[in-house]
């Protein structure tokens, strides 16, 4: 398709016409300095000018605290999916039809699967209650939570978060596994970005490839032109939706293409903060980098977990039981953070990573290494800036990888 | 989906935090700018969102009948406390936590005045020390305005703090360090080096005599500074050193050394001290305290103070309680106590010595607890009363700067649960009085009830007048049955959270158990392998903890990290006899032995 613009004062008619597909979210301010993804209301305008969003948008896909699925009942447990008060529930479920958008063109052609059907044949999960429990057959597809009613549409979405959710989408899809949860939630998603025009001060997505404007990992990338957006449609699900609101877009003129490769030309060069990716990784994966310099810097380390949080690539994740009441319980799967101690304590007590150090080496090689790279695509930094900003203790990846690049030659 | 602007509930700093919320559940927190124009949370920030569903959660009002605590309505609990109020034989003590927000400490400070009661703090040590000390010698309640003072020092003395024990200082701290600032550590271990610090190690019985040493060392190289020689009662404390007082021969920090440390923190342009809980709560900590800040005052730096801990609203209950008021601790010990109300907090679990505190608590004829989480005070409440978590109610703290910061409702309370406010004006409506209109401000209420309001804007006052006490510590000596010290250590996750939470899976994962650190001499000599258990004895009690090896500590010194409600917490110590100001849980004699 075609470039097309829209004016400003018309984007909220258009995600307005999307509500009836789509679950829309957009850029939100919250109190004067932070902005956050939430839904459309009246009262609070969609926000276009801001560096990101607080939280990145993984955590809408691949939330921070989830229940899989219900325990009730020690002797004679019953699951529930979230939601449902009827126990197990999971045919009712299964038998409910794919999610749809509502707008042909991509329902057609990328169907959304709840994974339903698949897992509740294929990979029976087990409570770890059966012994106690003989009168229960424990039921399947349990990995399947309770599919929103509607797909996301996310406007505003920044580039490099874009990009990480193409990460996301990589590693939950591959090396023979498949959530299909996630991915179901990812995948039926319209990705509407917004391309940046003035790079935040922890920003360095152009050291990473993963901005300021992207190829790919978009349905619709919007350019902001002062009192028009630019719209870069890529994939049929974007087209359809500019199709259900045709009226309110235009062809984009010359003069609009002009604009636009001013600004790309601008904003490339207007990022202050640098980041040193190639020698680092070079360092990193081959090894180069002294034990006591791993050890220096993991002193500064405050061991928040911030830095895995605010990621938008990190993915690390915990499972856990929640008791919710005398005999019931609720199996969460809950982020987690690899410079947590407890992390890779095994079952024995015994601790791989016990030490700060090590758990720093492990983070940084796990993210920039040659080795990752390789099965993963790409690094996994997107140049975001989140955890320039959030990290205590100046360990996060623009800025170590500058002390790599000063410290070891 | 939402996401709520809130305030950690965790700890004095009071760090900004969005609370993400969905469908009426806290899924997450993430960092907000707060006033210092950072977004950072530490472990705890980052999982402070499961606590209202926890399972030891209340959401019921009880009344103990003859088969124990029984569900019953709001109403009738609320009529039974006024019941028993009204039927008192004394009047009530109300004992308060520091995790309350400031508005539900005013209303139950209104109803406790209207009952001829009073209010007292729970916490023990810690923010009251170092509160009672900044008000004795800057006439305020605060000291440094905010974390970045810290990043920003060319000279940090810190005392008695562990390095990770509050993470957002220690970032601080590395920050100078890295820019070239100076850290000097006083502890009884020796922890320099590793961080580029330098340390003075203090014998664990000597720490009180270290503001005397710094005191002398400024009058004997004449480094005091001019607003300290125009203020109130200097020459008095000249005086005393021209008297000849004598802190007595040391080799820990002799003169020279003392006066070389003075001379370099008077020289700095950018000076900062920090007082971490080794130090606020050690033996005879306020009277060492107003000593130390003193010595701070003399060297020019009195109001460079940080004083490193304290839960949520430790700082902002004192200042709607009131100066003057003991510890709950001591004062539910006195004769004559008939009805305590508890709101807040546990004090058996944080009580020193548990088990005679519930001998107390068993004879009393009426004891209320309004709580978030089922506690060790459950066996002694006659009623329980279920109160609200940060995120489930508006509300304001004050943090350890005197900003005072607000909690945003961000999801319903389950049950009956509501604020200590509602259940203070529930119970002061059957006495005919509101305890809690709701629409004041809390300035307007604080001020209409004669509280102080949050003193950060106060104007400093410095004063040398000294407390009617002893000057120098006494040296306990060490004897055959416990020849060593132990003192408490701490670490981020494992830190107090007082009643707002009964500890998130993670920060449970992250710390499993109590340890005990001690010299490897100590343990090849006794023949306990690192990471095994060994029996730790005090006077007061034993228990059995896992045993960790640290190259810093001297032979005689063991720091104990005990886990919340562990049976080696109960071994932190003793009070100091009845009438005492200073309340100090250690260092405490101690044996260790193979299990």
């Amino acid at each position: 398709m075609r470039p097309m613009t829209i004016p400003k004062p018309d984007l909220p008619a258009f995600l307005a016409v999307l509500t009836g597909s789509y679950l829309v979210l957009a850029p939100r301010r919250v109190g004067e300095s932070d902005v956050v993804f939430s839904e459309l209301d009246d009262d609070t305008p969609v926000e276009l000018d801001f560096v990101n969003t607080v939280a990145p948008p993984k955590t809408l896909f691949f939330p921070s605290r989830e229940t899989l699925f219900h325990i009730e009942g020690a002797r004679r447990p019953s699951l529930h999916l979230p939601g449902s008060s009827v126990a197990t529930g999971l045919e009712a479920s299964a038998s409910e039809s794919p999610v749809s958008t509502g707008l042909e063109a991509s329902a057609s052609e990328s169907p959304v699967s709840t994974g339903l059907e698949a897992s509740a044949s294929e990979s029976p999960v087990s409570t770890g209650l059966e012994s106690s429990a003989s009168e229960s057959s424990v039921s399947t597809g349990l990995q399947a939570s309770a599919p929103a009613d509607k797909p996301l549409a996310i406007f505003g979405m920044r580039s490099c978060d874009a990009t990480g959710m193409a990460f996301l989408e990589r590693f939950f899809a591959g090396r023979g596994f498949e959530d299909d949860t996630i991915l179901a939630r990812i995948r039926a998603a319209l990705t509407m970005t917004l391309a940046c025009h003035a790079p935040g001060p922890d920003c360095f997505c152009v050291c990473c490839e993963g901005g300021p404007w992207l190829t790919s990992a978009f349905d619709i990338q919007f350019s902001d032109l002062g009192d028009r957006l630019l719209a870069d449609v890529r994939t049929a699900k974007g087209e359809a939706a500019v199709g259900a609101a045709s009226t309110l877009f235009s062809p984009a003129a010359s003069e609009d293409l002009d604009a636009w490769s001013r600004q790309v030309a601008k904003v490339d060069v207007a990022f202050e903060r640098r980041s040193y990716i190639a020698g680092g990784t070079k360092r990193i994966s081959l090894g180069q980098i002294p034990q006591a310099k791993w050890e220096e810097w993991a002193e500064d380390c405050q061991d928040c977990g911030g830095c895995c949080f605010v990621c938008p690539t990190c993915s690390c994740f915990t499972v856990t039981d929640r008791q919710t009441g005398d005999d019931s319980f609720d199996r969460e799967r809950v982020w987690d953070a690899c410079l947590y101690e407890g992390f890779t304590r095994e079952a024995s007590g015994h601790n791989p990573r016990a030490a700060k150090a090590e758990r720093l080496k492990r983070r940084f090689f796990h993210k920039m290494s040659y080795q990752y790279i390789d099965v993963m695509g790409r690094h996994g930094c997107v140049g975001c800036g989140r955890c320039v900003a959030t990290c205590m203790g100046g360990l996060d990846i623009s800025t170590l990888l500058t002390r790599i690049h000063d410290e070891c030659h | 989906m939402a996401f709520h602007p809130s305030t950690c509930p965790f700890c004095s700093c009071g760090c900004a935090l969005l609370l993400h919320e969905e469908e009426g559940r806290l899924l997450g927190s993430y960092p907000r700018v707060g006033a210092d124009g950072r977004a950072a949370l530490c472990i705890r920030g980052w999982n402070c969102t499961s606590s209202g569903s926890h399972p030891d959660r209340l959401t019921a009002p009880m009344v103990r009948g003859s088969n124990g605590l029984v569900r019953v309505s709001w109403r009738k609990a609320v009529e039974e406390v006024a019941a028993r109020l009204a039927g008192a034989a004394s009047a009530p003590l109300f004992a308060v936590g520091p995790t309350l927000a400031n508005e539900d400490v005013l209303a139950v400070r209104r109803l406790a005045s209207l009952l001829g009661g009073r209010v007292c703090p729970t916490d023990l040590s810690g923010a009251p020390v170092a509160r009672f000390a900044l008000g004795q010698v800057l006439g305020r309640g605060y000291g440094i305005r905010d974390l970045e003072t810290i990043a920003g020092s060319d000279l940090i003395w810190i005392f008695g703090a562990d390095s990770d024990e509050c993470p957002q200082v220690a970032s601080r701290v590395a920050h100078a360090r890295r820019a070239g600032g100076a850290i000097v550590r006083f502890d009884v271990h020796a922890s320099g080096g590793g961080d580029g610090s330098r340390a003075v190690t203090v014998p664990p019985d000597r720490i009180g005599l270290l503001p005397l040493v710094l005191q002398k060392a400024v009058f004997d190289a004449d480094l005091s500074a001019p607003e300290a020689r125009g203020a109130a009662g200097f020459e008095g404390l000249t005086d005393r050193w021209r008297l000849g007082l004598s802190p007595g021969e040391r080799t820990w920090l002799p003169d020279e050394a003392a006066q070389a440390l003075a001379r370099e923190f008077r020289a700095a342009q950018r000076p900062v001290a920090i007082l971490g809980s080794r130090w606020l709560t050690s033996a005879q900590a306020e009277i060492h305290t107003v000593h130390l800040l003193q010595a701070l005052a003399l060297l020019g730096a009195a109001d460079r103070v940080l004083a490193a801990v304290g839960e949520a609203n430790s700082w902002g209950s004192l200042d709607v309680i009131g100066q003057g008021t003991i510890p709950a601790e001591l004062a539910c010990r006195e004769d004559g106590l008939d009805t305590l109300c508890v709101v807040g907090d546990d004090l058996v679990r944080r009580s020193p010595r548990p088990d005679t505190l519930a001998d107390t608590l068993e004879h009393l004829s009426t004891v209320v607890v309004i709580d978030r989480f089922r506690s060790d005070m459950w066996p002694f409440a006659h009623v329980v009363l279920p109160s609200c978590t940060f995120a489930e109610m508006d509300g304001t703290t004050t943090n350890v700067f005197g900003a005072v910061q607000r909690w945003h409702r961000a999801v319903s309370p389950p049950g009956d649960c509501c604020p200590e406010r509602v259940w203070a004006s529930r119970i002061g409506r059957l006495f005919g009085v509101e305890c809690w209109p709701g629409e004041e401000s809390l300035h307007q209420s604080l001020a209409a009830d004669g509280c102080a309001a949050p003193q950060a804007d106060r104007q400093t006052h410095l004063a040398f007048a000294p407390p009617a006490d002893e000057v120098a510590p006494r040296e306990t000596g060490f004897d055959g049955a416990f020849p060593m010290r132990m003192v408490l250590g701490s670490h981020a996750a494992n830190w107090s959270t007082g009643a707002v939470s009964q500890r998130e899976e993670l920060l449970r994962r992250e710390v499993l158990e109590s340890t005990l650190s001690a010299a490897p001499a100590v343990l090849e000599e006794l023949g306990i392998r690192p990471g095994s258990p060994a029996k730790l004895m005090v006077p007061g009690g034993e228990a059995t903890v896992t045993v960790r090896a640290d190259r810093r500590l001297p032979s005689a010194v063991l720091v104990l990290v005990p886990l919340a409600g562990s049976s080696p917490e109960r071994l932190r110590g003793c009070y100091p006899g009845p009438g005492r100001r200073s309340i100090g849980v250690q260092p405490v004699p101690a044996r260790l032995e193979r299990a």
